[in-house]
């Protein structure tokens, strides 16, 4: 901020009328980017602050299980892990002396599951169907944090989540990024600064609004994919768009069918977008044709009864070399559902180590939090799930949750289990 | 195959004294194995050769394991199942180590492949006739599941459907082999979603409907005794008419012509005041009725909320019916009940959403299995009603996640296996890995709960219907 207070200072007083336009357009300009990039750092502010309050701070954890789910998504045998200000520390390794250690006999380390695709803990609907472009909106407004569903997410083993736009807007809003839990106790928003939200599916079309049909949705979104690059939309309100024209901010595009992932294929590659796919009908049609165009495909959500096809979609697409998110589809599925769809995909051929990379790395990554969360790694914040037994195996209980190194669940069987000194 | 053999042996002779004469020995095994062929007689081994699943973790559905185990099928039956289990002679051999074989797994409640549904109040439509036998994809999809017999139900929406059946998923085979049970139990629902008055009234309806049954059994009942009453009044009548006659005949002499006239008028008269009872119509439903009322058929009702749930509870105490509950939601609250009146209950497999769960309010509960299971009630698993026509029913991950919320890992089989054949009254054909049940077996590649497990072939009847993509 200081340097736009400086460049209004030496602001020369004589100037010409079209100069000082031309200064103050770019001055806006200037001041929009930095606005970004200090809403961008907001949310590492607020997580390092949180890191370091008082419920946390100084006190040296150790979680013991038997077995830990390494980055790669493998189960690797004696898990250890030290957290030191709510931040993974060490992996493995000799224990250090004198330590708050909990010990779980049997169990599994699971860094803590990430369900990118929820409407968790909402008041009313998520979006706003006034106008079919809406980048202004944020889901974290809509954001309930005492909403009872969050404490039910928490329990099935959920510390992070996407709330998500809904469907019914070509452009919906930004994506916001939340936790179930946090140190202090309640839920808490990580960053409002998440992906920008678009969507092709059916919803989108309505007859008081345009657009009313498929190519004239991708004929505005093009039109405004242009204003941006043509530089005359430049009005601060439009900088998620702009962010997003230019390539420096994810857009998950909502695809239902194989032809709508092909035009969103089609777009990344004509506009240079960075851009994830929410599908699962179509995979093993299009899988193939996805190649580097786009940064994920966000799979889900897949119920206990999932058709064959869908259950098989993130197999294809893993096959095909694409980084797939599973999403639980929370609140309209059960609590569990980011397992029951892990499970199901494992079934149906998706192997396991990408099975539960799809439920705790690879969604972070596609939440722009890749290097914060969903990793048991040194430096990664110790958001961490203990299982009984292997996290894709439905018969395994939660027996605890750690959001940024503090317990903030105990399975009532476990209760007695840990905090020794 | 006498007459190929005959052939054989006349070529051979005929060049024996040829160009191959001296190697005529090495020619013989060809001929005989192309006579084989030819005759057809090798596909019929192929039937009655038995086949020999080996080195697979053998789980028997009843609770017992064994590793390394064999389980033999011949003959459409189990003939041998064990860890020192010999080999039969020319059997055929299925490597299976590393690999898990249970039973085929029972779905106690499927519309899967069910075409249509039996209009309200016809006790005696028959789920086995709306089976579809050439749903081939959706057969399939059961397999997939290690599935390889459903209970299929007649239900309506509320009231009494009709005859739910037991099937097995043997396409194209005889109608004996798939049906296993074409009436295993009477269906009806108490749909809790109409309100309390909804409910009243449809419990109200069933409660008539067994009180009609016992009425139309107490008026057969009348009439067969007053269809006897007449029948011995009759005959006691004409047996006095003879004696009438014969006294008449004696005395016949002594009288006039007019006296005789008067007499025979009398006993007319007579004669017309004895009346045949009349025969009550055939009733179809009162009997299926009645055949519930008497024990021999189950009353499966499908009741999705607990006050649904203690009003049929109420009724089947009061006709000492032979009860089994369907969905059961909210059937951990009366828990307790259901043990002390030895109530089966089936439940659906696919868990309900979050938002949904919370609607439920106290009804709602995390682990309804485990919350039944301890109060000794027993649980078996369903995959219910299916969201679309392609989904699939994986009922080993229903239970799986029941085992996670504290279900006891050994009864979990037992649900899907022995314990569900008990249910729908065929343990004696399926369900269990014994000798002399029916060849349904399936085998996994992990232990069926475990993440990943795949099915890998499915036998039923002893036949091969099913084998995983690139299984060789």
């Amino acid at each position: 901020m200081s340097t736009s207070v400086d460049e209004r200072s030496t602001v020369p007083m004589a100037m010409s009328e079209a100069e000082r336009r031309a200064m103050q357009s770019d001055r806006i300009r200037r001041i929009a980017c930095v606005g970004l990039i200090a809403a961008l750092m907001l949310p590492a502010m607020g997580w390092a602050q949180a890191a370091s309050s008082p419920t946390s701070a100084q006190v040296v954890r150790v979680v013991e299980a038997n077995a830990y789910v390494t980055p790669e998504g493998k189960l690797r045998r004696s898990g250890r892990v030290v957290i030191e200000n709510g931040v993974i520390v060490q992996v493995g390794g000799e224990r250090p002396a004198g330590t708050v250690v909990d010990g779980y006999e049997g169990g599994v380390l699971c860094p803590g599951l990430i369900d990118c695709h929820t409407g968790l803990g909402v008041l009313g609907p998520l979006g706003e169907h006034a106008a079919a472009v809406q980048p202004r909106v944020r889901a974290r407004d809509a954001f309930n944090r005492y909403s009872w569903q969050l404490r039910a997410a928490l329990e099935a083993g959920i510390t992070t989540f996407g709330l998500v736009p809904d469907d019914e807007n070509l452009v919906g809003g930004r994506v916001a990024v939340c936790q179930t839990a946090s140190p202090e106790g309640g839920a808490r928003a990580l960053t409002d600064g998440g992906p920008l939200k678009l969507s092709l599916a059916p919803g989108v079309f309505k007859v008081d609004r345009e657009p009313t049909s498929r190519s004239a949705a991708l004929g505005m979104l093009r039109e405004k994919l242009e204003a941006v690059h043509g530089g005359s939309n430049s009005s601060a309100e439009r900088d998620a768009l702009r962010a997003f024209a230019e390539g420096r901010l994810a857009g998950w595009l909502t695809a239902p069918s194989g032809a709508d992932v092909l035009a969103g294929v089609q777009l990344a590659d004509e506009y240079g977008l960075r851009l994830t796919l929410i599908h699962t009908h179509d995979a093993r049609l299009v899988a193939g044709e996805l190649g580097d165009a786009v940064e994920g495909v966000v799979v889900g959500p897949l119920g206990m009864m999932a058709e064959r096809r869908d259950a098989e979609a993130a197999k294809r697409f893993v096959e095909a070399g694409v980084p797939v998110a599973l999403a639980g589809g929370l609140p309209h599925q059960p609590a569990d559902s980011l397992r029951i769809g892990a499970c199901v995909a494992t079934r149906a051929g998706l192997p396991r180590a990408a099975a539960r990379r799809a439920i705790t790395s690879e969604p972070a990554k596609l939440l722009g939090l890749g290097k914060w969360i969903g990793t048991i790694e040194k430096g990664y914040q110790a958001d961490l799930v203990v299982f009984s037994g292997d996290p894709l195996d439905l018969r395994s209980r939660v027996l605890a949750v750690y959001v940024g190194g503090c317990r903030v669940y105990v399975a009532p069987a476990t209760a007695t289990q840990g905090d020794r000194p | 195959m006498f007459d190929n053999r005959d052939v054989m042996i006349s070529s051979v002779t005929q060049h024996r004294s040829g160009r191959f004469a001296r190697a005529w020995w090495l020619r013989w095994p060809v001929l005989v194995s192309l006579a084989w062929w030819l005759s057809g007689a090798n596909l019929i081994s192929a039937q009655v050769r038995p086949l020999a699943i080996e080195g697979a973790t053998v789980l028997t559905g009843t609770g017992e394991v064994f590793r390394q185990g064999t389980v033999v099928l011949q003959g459409g039956k189990i003939s041998a199942v064990g860890r020192k289990v010999k080999r039969p002679l020319l059997a055929r051999r299925v490597e299976a180590r590393r690999k898990y074989v249970t039973p085929g797994f029972i779905d106690c409640y499927t519309v899967l492949t069910l075409r249509g549904k039996p209009r309200s109040g016809v006790a005696t439509a028959r789920a086995a006739d709306a089976f579809d036998w050439y749903a081939r994809d959706e057969i399939e999809a059961a397999w997939r599941a290690g599935i390889t017999a459903v209970y299929l139900p007649a239900h309506v929406p509320d009231g009494t459907g009709g005859l739910g059946a037991v099937i097995r998923l043997l396409p194209h085979g005889s109608p004996d082999d798939v049906v296993l049970a074409g009436e295993a139990a009477l269906c009806s629902s108490v749909a809790g979603r109409g309100g309390a008055l909804a409910r009243v009234k449809t419990t109200e309806a069933l409660r008539r409907g067994f009180i009609a049954a016992r009425e139309y059994r107490e008026a057969c009942e009348d009439y067969e005794e007053s269809l006897k009453e007449y029948e011995e009044q009759l005959a006691a009548r004409s047996k006095k008419a003879k004696a009438d006659a014969a006294k008449k005949k004696a005395s016949g002499k002594a009288k006039g012509p007019n006296e005789k006239k008067e007499g025979e008028a009398k006993a007319g008269k007579k004669e017309e005041e004895l009346k045949k009872p009349e025969e009550p119509a055939t009733d179809r439903v009162n009997e299926v009725l009645l055949r519930v009322l008497d024990g021999e058929l189950r009353w499966r009702v499908e009741a999705q909320d607990p006050a649904a749930i203690s009003n049929v509870l109420d009724i089947a105490e009061e006709f000492h019916l032979a009860l089994v509950l369907e969905g059961a939601t909210g059937a951990h609250l009366c828990a307790e009940r259901l043990a002390a009146l030895d109530v089966p209950v089936v439940l659906w497999s696919q868990p309900a959403g979050l938002a949904y769960q919370w609607k439920q309010g106290e009804q709602g509960c995390a682990a309804p299995a485990t919350v039944l299971q301890d109060a000794g009630v027993a649980v078996c698993f369903g995959s219910g009603v299916l969201p679309s026509r392609g989904s699939e029913p994986r009922l080993a991950l229903g239970v799986a996640r029941a085992i996670g919320q504290g279900f006891d890992e050994v009864a979990a089989l037992g649900a899907v296996t022995s314990e569900a054949a008990a249910l729908l009254g065929v343990e004696d054909e399926i369900g269990r890995l014994v000798p002399g049940n029916r060849a349904d077996v399936v085998i996994w590649s992990r232990h069926p709960f475990a993440p990943g497990a795949r099915v890998e072939r499915v036998y039923i009847g002893g036949r091969e219907v099913y084998r995983a993509d690139g299984d060789e």
